[in-house]
């Protein structure tokens, strides 16, 4: 059997995913045992497709880049949508509520423009796994790489960051008062967010069946409506557990 | 390279486009353009709230999340007259000095040299320098460290705060982070070795070098607006002194001052502020042949290692001092929300970088503005492009592509940031 084909594209993006999982200390280990094709962040040189595994970071920002996913999508076997941006939007999305032309008037002064409407990936085409988070975790990045090249399926966990909390002993911000969104939010993250400080502001999108009802009443002692529509606008609100709060439905 | 062709172009942050068009024989137009779909950040920015909009900024770019971080945050101090302590300034200042580390270490060794040795990319120069290589994988990760300590993680730090942080470094972190600092210092022999094996094509054009300037330091963190032609303005004033432009081709931002590219970077704070360079910066740049000042836009690469020395030497005094007096339990400070404008920069890898906003009595930003080192460098790019394939021009087509391609890259582009972009 030849070494898996695997190629890594990035559209409107930061660079942040993939640089996350360049970062990982495994990373250029791990990519030794694949034929590495395109990857134009680092290289120069291209190699043609089909592909066993694209790894796609951003979201398809104008027409063009939607026509370049379609056309990586016929060349790959198995298409890895990689990072919060790819899986839902990630706070790009956050556009999606202001009306697009008066956005672009306000940056662009009236210069013509071709943007399309922030979506993930899978608006376009069919995604067959999902590395969600903003950033992407690099851990989780080289571990789907590994799992690939043993041929075997790779997983990820659906349950909710506080279990993560839980694990490293991270006193619960919630309980003290502070707004998190972890009780609903995907982990396999490490929740480090509560760790340093902060509060997961759910990057990584809904976990399985999240009890969106309760965690906004929890959210309603300490936060005004506005406050918790705006914390759920935040990376996947086109997510359909979102939807309802980040649209403004909340009591 | 003839009109009409275009090549998107590897190893930068971020998708452009170069197109160089000549009509016979003379160069008729050049054009550096990124391509990347608008982000519009700056519209969608307005309406949210002072103490979420530093996290959203560090989203502009992966590559220096921490500057479009600091700038923000910095801006929205400003806007409501919050003061960080001298503390939080140190510790941000690490943050900051871990993200030029980190970010010139990768352009410097794995995006650039390859160019100055003829290798594809930081993979086919493995074999022949393995160790090297290793070092500066190595050398990243320190830099990381440094990021991830302070700031909560590498990418996107969340640990900042207005007035100062949510959480404070533990003194293991603090020992690990002076113990990696020295390591840097160590590796940096190597590295600066590893460097000068690099040939830096030649190339001279002189153009005004902008950047932060401090009567205090090499300035990075702060300070106010200066450049080689004695021009100095507060940084509030900006927008009296550069000015925006928009191109009929790229519907760009491209900026110039008094009508004239400028470049900003770390070949221009070398060229304005080399006095305040660390004694061993200055050595290296002399080791490494890069005298001061220079016009050859080729060695900003050079001078991101000289920075990089700098920046190590820096680092080691705050840390040395944090490790012998210990941090004090300092807590952000509780903000009175007022209406009120805020601007600020500071310098991030690729150069200035300006967050600029107007703020509501909820808190709520009502205007936003963000100049980003790229776009400021833009026209420079061009008008070397100019220069160089002018100079080059009995040169076969693809060498000339790369020799335009490796100005680009010395450059260290960063489309991300430029949201200003839109495709034509
Ligand atoms: S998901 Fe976040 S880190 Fe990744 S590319 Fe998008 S904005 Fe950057
Ligand atoms: S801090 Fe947030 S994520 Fe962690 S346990 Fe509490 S609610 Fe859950
Ligand atoms: S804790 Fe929440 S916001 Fe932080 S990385 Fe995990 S999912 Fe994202």
């Amino acid at each position: 059997m030849g070494k898996l084909k695997v190629a890594f594209f990035d559209f409107t993006s930061c660079n942040g995913c993939l640089l996350s999982m360049i970062n990982h200390p495994e990373f250029v280990e791990v990519v030794s045992h694949v034929e590495l094709a395109d990857f134009r962040l680092v290289r120069s040189l291209k190699v043609e497709g089909p592909f066993d595994v694209s790894f796609v970071e951003g979201y398809p920002g104008d027409s063009h880049e939607i026509e370049r996913l379609k056309k990586i999508r016929e060349q790959s076997n198995m298409l890895v949508a990689l990072g919060a941006c790819a899986c839902t939007g990630s706070i790009q999305s956050i556009r999606n509520f202001f009306d697009l032309e008066e956005a672009a008037n306000y940056v662009y002064k009236g210069v013509k423009k071709d943007i399309a409407e922030v979506k993930p990936l899978d608006a376009y085409v069919e995604v067959d796994f999902y590395l969600p988070g903003c950033p992407a975790s690099g851990a989780e990045a080289v571990q789907t790489l590994k799992a690939l090249l043993v041929g075997r399926k790779p997983e990820i966990p659906m349950h909710a960051v506080c279990v993560e909390c839980k694990l490293r002993e991270t006193e619960c911000v919630l309980v003290q008062g502070i707004p998190c969104l972890g009780p609903v939010t995907r982990g396999g993250c490490g929740a480090p967010c509560p760790a340093a400080g902060y509060f997961c502001d759910g990057c990584r999108g809904p976990c399985s069946d999240p009890n969106v009802a309760s965690e906004v009443e929890i959210l309603r002692k300490l936060l005004g409506k506005e406050e918790i529509v705006r914390l759920f606008r935040r990376y996947a609100s086109l997510k359909e557990a979102f939807k309802e709060v980040a649209e403004g439905k909340v009591e | 390279m003839s009109s009409h062709e275009v090549e998107l172009i590897t190893r930068v942050e971020g998708h452009a486009v170069y197109a160089v068009d000549l009509e016979k024989g003379e160069v008729k137009s050049v054009r550096f353009a990124p391509v990347e779909g608008a982000r519009l950040f700056e519209a969608w920015l307005r309406q949210r709230h002072y103490d979420e909009v530093y996290f959203f900024a560090s989203r502009i770019c992966g590559f220096c999340p921490v500057s479009h971080n600091l700038a923000s945050v910095k801006a929205v101090e400003a806007a409501l007259q919050v003061q960080p302590s001298e503390q939080t300034v140190k510790l941000r200042k690490i943050m900051n000095f871990g993200e030029h580390l980190q970010s010139h270490c990768i352009h410097v060794f794995f995006l650039s040299l390859p160019d100055f040795v003829g290798a594809e990319s930081a993979f086919a120069l493995l074999p022949q320098y393995g160790e090297e290589v290793k070092a500066a994988v190595e050398f990243r990760d320190h830099a990381n460290y440094l990021i991830e300590a302070v700031g909560g993680r590498p990418v996107h730090p969340m640990a900042t705060a207005v007035g100062g942080f949510r959480r404070l470094p533990t003194p293991t972190q603090i020992a690990e982070m002076l113990s990696r600092a020295r390591q840097m210092k160590k590796l940096l022999e190597k590295l600066v070795d590893f460097y000068s094996k690099a040939k830096v094509p030649e190339f001279s054009r002189e153009t005004e070098y902008l950047g932060l300037q401090s009567q205090l330091e090499y300035a990075l963190y702060d300070g106010c607006l200066a450049s080689t032609k004695g021009f100095k303005a507060e940084v509030e004033a900006y927008k009296q002194h550069i000015e925006e432009e928009v191109r009929e081709y790229s519907t760009a931002k491209y900026y110039t001052r008094e009508g004239k590219p400028f470049m900003v970077g770390a070949l221009a704070r070398f060229n304005l502020n080399y006095d305040q360079l660390s004694d061993d910066a200055k050595e290296t740049a002399e080791t490494l042949g890069l005298k001061h000042p220079t016009y050859n836009s080729f060695h900003n690469t050079t001078a991101q290692l000289v920075e990089m020395v700098h920046d190590v030497d820096e680092v080691l005094k705050i840390l040395e001092e944090f490790q012998d007096s210990g941090l004090k339990d300092e807590r952000p400070p509780k903000v009175e929300v007022k209406p009120g404008k805020g601007t600020a920069s500071v310098e991030a890898p690729r150069g200035t970088l300006i967050h600029s906003y107007e703020m509501d009595g909820n808190g709520l930003l009502r205007e936003v503005d963000i100049v980003t080192p790229t776009a400021m460098s833009l026209n420079n790019v061009e008008a070397d492009m100019r220069v160089l394939v002018k100079e080059n021009l009995n040169l076969p087509r693809e060498k000339l592509a790369s020799l335009v391609e490796a100005l680009i890259r010395a450059y260290d582009p960063c489309i991300s940031c430029s949201v200003h972009f839109l495709r034509k």
